[in-house]
């Protein structure tokens, strides 16, 4: 089960507790002991028990190992993200409705991921989609109360009279408020949501109130915002996280959701703000089904499955199902990656299996046979059509693809509207793409790319825009050989099976890959300050010969994920 | 809480000033001035024109519309026409116009050059762009687009929304599209509805039709105002502790949320235009013609409707658009889909031939209607139109289309009323586009939060003042 449902659990048991009966602090901890007695998660109005004074705990938050890290920017949940964590919330009649509507706006992709923070700057309209989704659902709500409050709020089995309502909304406003938040509410929201349910209960009943409470809470910037004030460290611009908000980034690189109840305990008894305890934690989620959320998003962005969103390929075998199939074939690539195989990075870019999905089944049987087998995600038809043209290949595009997402390297960007054919001359009429292409490596004006883009391109010519496999364009043979000679990756493969199996091999191929689930878990580029949290990453990951588990553990232990760079030093 | 302050706005007359921005406190906002439109609407198309025969005959008052431009006749009294203005900005700090697409959409109705194009290296050029933005595609505005500060002085509170803004496809539905012409703020995009379905949903949700009381929808807008009450002040304890970067974030996403310092409008009563299909599949095989009238409909209804103080329509998918016209399509589908070559008179396609010309008649034809939709709605017992009341242009990105050029872009701003200059043609050649823009500001009656007017817009420093020509 993902997340932690209404009522169970240790949100629930605390929740209630903890402003009443400071249950926030209350968990067995040794005075002084430096773990999490004072987890001051949440903004200002933290009661007195929960801020942990007066009652002779002083918080000790962890020390970095590294000099610093780099600045974290403040992040929004993106859409895959909200969808999870309202699932977590809503009961699930009403979170399968809701998906139904799904009129939460789509993340942009800016940069790389959907986690990243540029993906969510919020625009007027998306403001307005934001404030729209939780109306549609507070109605869906609302026009179901009789069934659907008792699921949200268990008083409300007894009826729907102010009587009984009124009695039970404290407590249903702290639970449902702490797993909404991912840390308690402070007074100030616990009034501002009570205060909202009291005045609408009084002009238009309690019915009406009750679907303003759940309104508030989709669109609360609260649920809608990771925020991290964090715990002072020696160093001004540097917090160390607390237990919620490390739970809180555990749970959205795992399993892109709400954190579980483990979680919620251990951010609560402290173990959380220790390496040792976030390790334990991140190797449970590791080895936890949750994973195949990470899986399964990382690797569609990764390939940037979102560019077969909508596409269309003018081509024999692609059919209206066929670029959905194929954006679903690089989620379920992810997910067959963890659950079937060693998980290994040398098997993701060298399998020779392949999840199957008969839709593109006519894809991966045609062509002819050929001794070099098809190996891992780069050459699924999902990689192969997302980089390409409606009715050609793209070699330059899927040899950037190979530097700037699997080598890391440079890639210079496209330079607007180039004539292609007046600079192609008479070669554009060449039957095969690198018979057209090869001459620009030498023409002055177009080398400077075309040198380091077309060789990581043209072995994948054995592909098609779709992702078939071929031995000839327009009639000629298709040379896929290649030899590359720069100083961080060099050989000679004769097609693609060949360069993916070096690539595997290669170390700044792994160093890269582990960047890339940086960028996904931070929701952002790394910086130089994040140098010596990347290293350690990188050299984790090596010694785990590729395990890409241990690679998520990695980064969750990293300075660079326990702790947040604020850039000011936050306050105000 | 309601706050007002009064000013006197660009155009003469004193007007209320709500406050609408809790958090930009410092942001005055005027609501218009009653000697200026009572809104915009800015449409926006790709790839340019066929300058020669947009231009009409003549400058000054006594001309001819051009070939392209013709269908603007019924509102030849009502119309200004701005041609060959070069786009300077672009060439700031650099030695030519930058070949190709970069930084054009972005800047014509931002006056800005790009993210990064203050780039690390010193120069302050467009190239910048393309060689230092991580993964080329980030090419967003520096700033608002002129349509937005217009939309945001006209603003006073009885709207249901901050704008409208609608696109028109191409050839492919789709739903939320970035747009690449209009701006909230710096790299902030504006969000475009294309499907009309989607787009009627939302625009009229909050509309009745005329007479009608609906009473769970003033019980829905009661709950609304409270949720939202609520959710922005749970905005101001969640800063606590945060960057003022981070600060920044939340600051700008709680000024977003509607209207919430204002009572909540009634819903407005008003005429509602049936309504489109929601089901992408009642959209196969529309070319952009269609998604055009539909598009173009439900933004002259919702304007009469006073959903909003600013509207936008941009067409998009340019590459390859389906336009609903046999002849163009035809043409096109020659060349595998390809508007591209059309556009730029390549691959023996003439400059002056008739599919070419018919293809970027298009988008003025629609512009006219688009007036011929907002001059048929009566507004006020003066019996002067929605037209009459508004401040539309057209613009484009690039000028001539076959070179790709900003050098020459071409303008048609229509509407009734304001200090505008209209039945005129101004031969912008010796301007430049920023200037073009700081008189759109003079002509909605735009004032800084001193009340002066505003003559400056986009890039600082570039290029300041009107053009005194376009002012009646």
């Amino acid at each position: 089960m993902r997340g932690v449902r209404s009522g169970s659990g240790a949100w629930a048991l605390c929740s209630l507790a903890l402003v009443v009966a400071g249950c926030y602090e209350g968990v067995a901890l040794e005075s002084g002991s430096g773990e999490g007695a004072s987890d001051t998660d949440g903004p200002s109005g933290t009661s007195e028990t929960e801020s942990g004074e007066g009652t002779g705990d002083t918080p000790m938050p962890p020390s970095l190992t590294c000099d610093t890290v780099g600045a974290q920017p403040l992040r929004r949940l993106s859409a895959a993200q909200y969808w999870e964590v309202v699932g977590g919330l809503l009961p699930a009649p009403l979170a399968a409705a809701a998906r139904e509507i799904d009129a939460f706006p789509q993340t942009r992709i800016n940069d790389n991921f959907t986690t990243f923070a540029s993906a969510n700057t919020v625009s007027t309209a998306e403001s307005i989609q934001i404030e729209d989704n939780a109306e549609a659902i507070a109605t869906l709500f609302r026009e179901d109360l009789a069934t659907l409050a008792p699921m949200l709020i268990p008083c409300a089995s007894e009826g729907l009279s102010a009587d009984v309502v009124d009695g039970c909304m404290p407590a249903f406003v702290d639970d449902f408020a702490t797993r909404a938040f991912r840390r308690p509410p402070t007074e100030a929201e616990r009034a501002l949501v009570l205060d909202l349910y009291a005045g609408v209960r009084d002009e238009d009943g309690v019915e009406e109130a009750l679907a303003a409470v759940l309104q508030f809470f989709l669109q609360a910037p609260a649920l809608l915002y990771v925020t991290e004030p964090g715990l002072p460290t020696d160093d001004p611009v540097v917090v160390a996280l607390s237990g919620h908000e490390v739970a809180t980034r555990l749970a959205l690189l795992f399993s892109g959701g709400l954190p579980d109840d483990e979680l919620v305990a251990a951010a609560l008894d402290g173990r959380l703000l220790t390496r040792e305890g976030v390790e334990e934690q991140a190797r449970r989620l590791s080895l936890s089904s949750d994973v195949s959320n990470a899986m399964t998003t990382f690797h569609h962005e990764w390939l940037r499955g979102f560019s077969l969103d909508g596409a269309e390929r003018n081509h024999p075998l692609w059919d209206d199902e066929t670029s959905a199939a194929m954006s679903e074939e690089l989620r379920a690539f992810g997910q067959w990656f963890i659950d079937e195989t060693d998980g290994s990075f040398r098997t993701l870019l060298t399998t020779e299996s392949f999840p199957s999905d008969g839709r593109l089944n006519a894809i991966y049987n045609a062509g002819e046979p050929t001794a070099s087998p098809r190996r891992g995600l780069l050459t699924t038809a999902a990689a192969m059509a997302s980089a390409a043209h409606s009715d050609s290949t793209s070699l330059v595009e899927r040899g950037a693809f190979v530097r700037q997402h699997v080598l890391c390297l440079p890639v210079p960007a496209f330079p607007g509207d180039v004539d292609i054919e007046g600079t192609l001359g008479d070669y554009g009429d060449l039957p095969t793409a690198r018979q057209r292409l090869e001459p620009l490596m030498i023409e002055p004006s177009c080398a400077g790319c075309h040198v380091g883009l077309n060789p990581f391109g043209f072995p994948f010519e054995a592909y098609d825009w779709v992702g078939a496999h071929r031995l000839q364009e327009n009639g000629a043979d298709i040379d896929t050989t290649v030899d590359i000679d720069i100083a961080v990756f060099a050989g000679s493969f004769a097609n693609a099976s060949e360069l993916v199996v070096a690539l595997a091999e290669s170390e700044l191929a792994q160093d890269c890959y582990a960047t890339h689930w940086f960028r996904y878990a931070m929701g952002r580029r790394e910086t130089d300050a994040d140098t010596c949290s990347l290293d350690e990453i990188r050299t984790a990951f090596s010694s785990s010969e590729g395990d890409v588990r241990e690679l998520m553990v990695a980064i969750a232990v990293s300075d660079g994920f326990r702790f947040r760079n604020t850039g000011d030093g936050g306050g105000e | 809480m309601r706050r007002r302050r009064f000013l006197q706005g660009a155009c003469g007359l004193t007007v209320g000033l709500p406050m609408l921005s809790r958090f930009a406190a410092e942001e005055a906002r005027a609501a218009g001035d009653p000697n200026g439109p009572r809104r915009v609407i800015t449409m926006a198309y790709p790839m340019g024109t066929h300058v020669p025969f947009f231009r009409p005959t003549a400058t000054g008052s006594n001309f001819d519309f051009g070939p392209i431009t013709t269908s603007m006749e019924p509102f030849k009294d009502r119309t200004l026409v701005v041609s060959s203005c070069p786009n300077a900005v672009l060439n700031v700090g650099g030695s030519g116009y930058v070949y190709g697409h970069p930084g054009k959409k972005e800047s014509v109705f931002t006056g800005t050059l790009m993210r990064h194009a203050f780039g690390a290296s010193g120069e302050n050029h467009i190239d910048n762009v393309v060689e230092q933005s991580p993964d080329g595609n980030q090419r967003t505005a520096n700033g608002p687009s002129v349509d937005h500060v217009i939309g945001e002085f006209l603003s006073d509170g009885s709207h249901l929304r901050p704008s409208v803004d609608l696109g028109v496809a191409g050839r492919q539905l789709a739903d939320n599209v970035d747009s690449e012409f209009f701006y909230e703020a710096p790299e902030n995009p504006v969000t475009l509805q294309a499907n009309p379905g989607l787009a009627f949903a939302s625009l009229f949700s909050g509309v009745m039709p005329d007479g009608e009381v609906d009473e769970s929808l003033l019980t829905l807008q009661r709950r609304r105002k409270s949720v939202l009450d609520a959710v922005r002040d749970s905005f101001v304890d969640l800063r606590q502790g945060l960057s003022s970067a981070d600060r920044a974030v939340l600051d700008d996403h709680a000024d977003k949320i509607r209207d919430i310092e204002l009572d909540m409008p009634p819903p407005l009563a008003c005429t509602i235009p049936d309504a489109p299909s929601e089901d992408p599949e009642a959209y196969t095989d529309w070319s952009m013609g269609d998604y055009a009238d539909i598009q173009i409909r439900l933004m002259a209804h919702a304007m009469a409707c006073g959903v909003a103080p600013v509207g936008r329509l941009e067409f998009f998918q340019q590459q390859n658009p389906f336009f609903g016209i046999p002849l163009v399509d035809d043409a096109v589908a020659t060349v595998q889909d390809w508007h591209h070559p059309v556009v730029h008179a390549s691959d023996g396609w003439e400059k002056d031939g008739e599919v070419r010309v018919t293809g970027l008649r298009f988008f003025v034809e629609k512009f006219a209607q688009l007036c011929a939709e907002l001059d048929s709605i009566v507004e006020g017992a003066d019996g002067q139109t929605v037209l009459d009341n508004s401040l539309c242009v057209l613009g484009s990105d690039l000028g001539e289309g076959d070179g790709h050029g900003a050098f020459d872009l071409c303008f048609l701003i229509a509407g009734g009323s304001g200090p505008g200059r209209r039945q005129y043609h101004f031969d912008g050649s010796g301007e430049n586009v920023n200037r073009v823009l700081n008189s759109l500001l003079q002509m909605a009656c735009v004032t800084d939060a001193g009340g002066a007017p505003i003559d400056e817009f986009g890039l600082g420093g570039f290029a300041p003042g009107v053009i005194p020509e376009l002012l009646a």
